[in-house]
């Protein structure tokens, strides 16, 4: 069986509109429209102008609205048309969302879910291509979750809405209409995916790729790459960045003894430099038989011309490479590949 | 009960009508409101004395001069009703229900504090009531959003959203006018222009400061806010405007005494006479006195009374609190999620804090985390008494199974003498290892 990611983010949205009366929709042309990138498509013809609600362009307002019916027990999720568009509201994120159970110790909770699409997409330069989960995985209070495909789109976005804490949702617009093979299990109204807990795409034992929404699959066809070559690499689907289940990252190193991270983000203070540090600080550490290696976006604002952009994001080249000199001829096979 | 009629107290804008002018005034109200205002005053009073003693730390914002606002509304807001504000929250924070003690305890950062010490002067929550807030502005759109939960659970309730008139100015306060006013929202907007943001004064802030105008295609209504009668009756205008037609923009038209914070002197952008001759001419306090005088509704010497009175207790209230506990550091990685899905929290060198929760997780209805779940635990110096009787109780416990397994017989206790000498009171503290809260300590970080 096979679903989109867009279907996914709107069987969950739908699934949970119907399941607590107190969840809503709103954003910037979520109703009429039927959503910028459909995702919230029919439903604001099935469940009328209070559960979907359009708003101005008015970011830091309408964020804050958000964050104030969750206050009051209402559970918004608050669509960013992009994610790019959040700086202009990431006051009430922050100061008003993610702080606030700890300011009052425990007194207000924050139940409300800001997602929308994130990262690089396709040609649009700069302000609206960057990846927004180290920036917003720095703030505790947060729960930050970087879904790659339907499984995890919808299982994930259902928990997301029914979780008692303020969630930051990071899609991915370049995969919105892709199809996944899907269980039937995912279908299931109450299907979904524990928060914090990362996922094995791919089995391996020579070195372990993490990454997390669209480099998932980047890493996931280096791997098929890098299996020509004879070398099994195991990819880690993070699936959450917020808190980072560095259990799974940890005993799959263990087995492989090498570490590459993948991600479309910017690398100074990444998620991968975080996944660095946090080995550093374990036994895993010993573990290693190699430096963990980062393969990430280029260091600078997304450029528009199309192979300009294609090389400022970690491509399946990039990866094998990186691989191959963690590796340094190390694998038997591998070496034999290379020469 | 009395009648008077309120002069020169409003203005209205795109209103047909503006709130009644002929007020009714019990005794009781009076006398109610009366105590309210000088609770506020001399809390703040005595805040203020606080901090110069370095009691209080951090930013203290005090609300003298401006008590009938608060004072004045909350007498004609609901049970149903919602309130946010900024920083200056104290009074606020008492006339939504929490005490003076908790409020002045959060001050001092003590376990008693109303947010258990980790919020501080501009952190106060109660039923009802969703904070003070340290970001300017930040407030008025949160509180439009607690309007749209009143419309949206159709209960009837409002929200009352006060900023300043340095906040008027925020681009987030005329997108919450916005959208309030496009989805009806029962929404009380209200600007308390004590006519300084920070050491600026309005003319210098704000292009046009008729705040109740601000809101363009929002009715509004301009009201002395040093008037408590006249707030309160604005109040109730309010209220049944918000719930019969939508938003409305109040402006409070008040004064403050003191600095913006107590880092403030409040003398550089305004004279000593300025401030001076708000006090004599328009204090809340001392002209609703006269008001009180003039109807006949108290005397003189049962007004005099009353102020002794409420100095007093507000003063002991206040003492006691600076007596409390300090505020234990396990409280430092406590209620950080409401559901905690991570492992531990990180401390300053490792992973090794457990998320403690504390809370119940209310929805919309803050409640206070009950007392019992506030451990009492020793902190300072008293760490190693407790741990040393721990160890003497384990001891002593030893012994006794040492007697009982040596099967000396007829006295099954340890023997007293000894342990009588040692002992030098007789424990009639509970065991402090029983009520060891429930975390352990943080253990060194892995090697």
């Amino acid at each position: 069986k096979q679903m989109t990611v867009r279907d996914a983010l709107n069987s969950a949205l739908d699934d949970e509109l119907a399941r607590d009366d107190r969840v809503f929709i709103l954003g910037e042309e979520v109703a009429q429209y039927d959503g910028a990138y459909k995702i919230s498509r029919g439903l604001w013809k099935k469940y009328g102008d209070k559960r979907v609600i359009d708003t101005p362009i008015t970011e830091m307002g309408f964020a804050g609205i958000a964050v104030g019916a969750a206050m009051a027990g209402l559970r918004p999720v608050c669509e960013f048309m992009t994610w790019n568009f959040s700086m202009q509201a990431i006051d009430h994120i922050i100061n008003s969302a993610a702080k606030t159970f700890y300011m009052s110790a425990g007194a207000v909770n924050v139940p409300i879910v800001f997602r929308g699409p994130n990262g690089a997409a396709s040609g649009v330069a700069a302000q609206h291509s960057q990846c927004f989960a180290a920036w917003y995985a720095h703030c505790p209070g947060l729960k930050v979750i970087s879904p790659y495909d339907s499984e995890d789109a919808r299982g994930l976005l259902k928990a997301a809405i029914r979780d008692p804490d303020p969630v930051v949702f990071l899609e991915n617009e370049l995969v919105y209409g892709t199809a996944f093979p899907v269980d039937d299990k995912v279908a299931d109204k109450d299907f979904v995916v524990p928060i914090g807990k990362a996922k094995i795409m791919r089995p391996g034992k020579d070195i372990t790729l993490v990454a997390h929404s669209k480099a998932v699959e980047t890493s996931l066809l280096a791997a098929a790459e890098l299996a020509k070559k004879g070398i099994e690499a195991e990819v880690i689907n993070l699936r959450s960045i917020r808190p980072l289940d560095t259990a799974t990252i940890f005993a799959s190193v263990r087995k492989t003894h090498h570490l590459v991270t993948v991600e479309n983000g910017w690398p100074q203070h990444g998620v991968g430099a975080e996944i660095c540090a946090r080995i550093m600080e374990d036994q895993t550490f010993f573990e290693l038989d190699a430096p963990v290696w980062r393969c990430a976006g280029v260091d600078v604002p997304m450029p528009y011309a199309k192979t300009l952009e294609a090389h400022a994001l970690p491509r399946v080249q990039d990866l094998v490479e990186a691989v191959l000199k963690v590796l340094g001829g190390k694998t038997g096979k591998a070496a034999a590949a290379n020469k | 009960c009395s009648c008077l009629t309120l002069e020169n107290t409003f203005k209205c804008y795109d209103l047909e009508n503006g709130p009644t002018m002929d007020v009714e005034l019990s005794k009781d109200d009076a006398l109610s409101m009366y105590t309210q205002m000088l609770e506020c005053r001399r809390f703040e009073t005595v805040a203020g004395n606080y901090y110069k003693e370095r009691k209080i730390r951090g930013f203290c914002h005090l609300y003298n001069g401006q008590e009938a606002v608060a004072v004045g509304m909350k007498q004609r807001l609901r049970s149903c009703d919602s309130v946010i504000t900024a920083y200056r929250c104290h009074a606020w924070t008492y006339l939504m229900g929490v005490s003076l003690h908790e409020i002045m305890a959060e001050l001092f950062g003590v376990k008693t504090g109303c947010s258990r010490g980790k919020g501080g002067s501009m952190h106060m929550y109660g039923d009802r009531f969703y904070g003070g807030n340290g970001i300017v502005g930040a407030q008025v759109p949160l509180g439009a959003g607690i309007a749209l939960a009143h419309s949206y659970r159709k209960d009837n309730g409002v929200a009352v959203v006060l900023y300043g008139d340095g906040a008027a100015n925020q681009g987030q306060v005329f997108e919450s006018y916005n959208m309030a006013k496009l989805w009806c929202l029962p929404c009380i907007f209200v600007c308390e222009n004590n006519h300084y943001g920070m050491g600026t004064h309005v003319r210098r802030a704000s292009a046009m400061s008729e705040f109740y105008m601000r809101g363009q295609y929002i009715p509004g209504l301009w009201v002395d806010g040093n008037q408590v009668l006249a707030v309160r009756s604005a109040t109730q205008f309010a209220v049944e405007h918000a719930l019969n037609h939508g938003p409305i923009v109040l402006e409070m038209s008040t004064y403050r005494y003191v600095g913006h914070s107590m880092s403030d002197p409040g003398t550089s952008y305004r004279s000593r006479e300025e401030v001076q001759k708000a006090r004599e001419k328009r204090d809340p306090i001392t002209s609703f006195r006269s008001q009180i005088i003039a109807l006949c509704l108290a005397d003189e010497e049962e007004l005099k009374a009353l102020e002794d009175k409420t100095k007093k207790q507000v003063d002991s209230i206040c003492k006691k609190a600076s007596t409390d506990k300090e505020v234990e550091l396990h409280e430092l990685h406590t209620d950080i999620y409401a559901k905690n899905v991570d492992g531990k929290i990180r401390g300053v060198s490792g992973f090794h804090l457990e998320h403690i929760k504390l809370a119940e997780v209310c929805f919309g209805k803050p409640k206070k985390t009950p007392a019992c779940e506030i451990n009492d635990v020793p902190v300072g110096a008293a760490i190693d008494v407790a741990k040393a009787k721990e160890r003497k109780a384990k001891q002593d416990a030893k012994k006794a199974k040492d007697a009982k397994g040596d099967k000396k017989g007829a006295n099954s206790k340890p023997p007293k003498g000894e342990d009588g000498d040692k002992e030098a009171k007789p424990p009639v503290e509970p065991k402090p290892a029983a009520k060891t809260p429930p975390t352990k300590a943080p253990p060194a970080p892995k090697k």
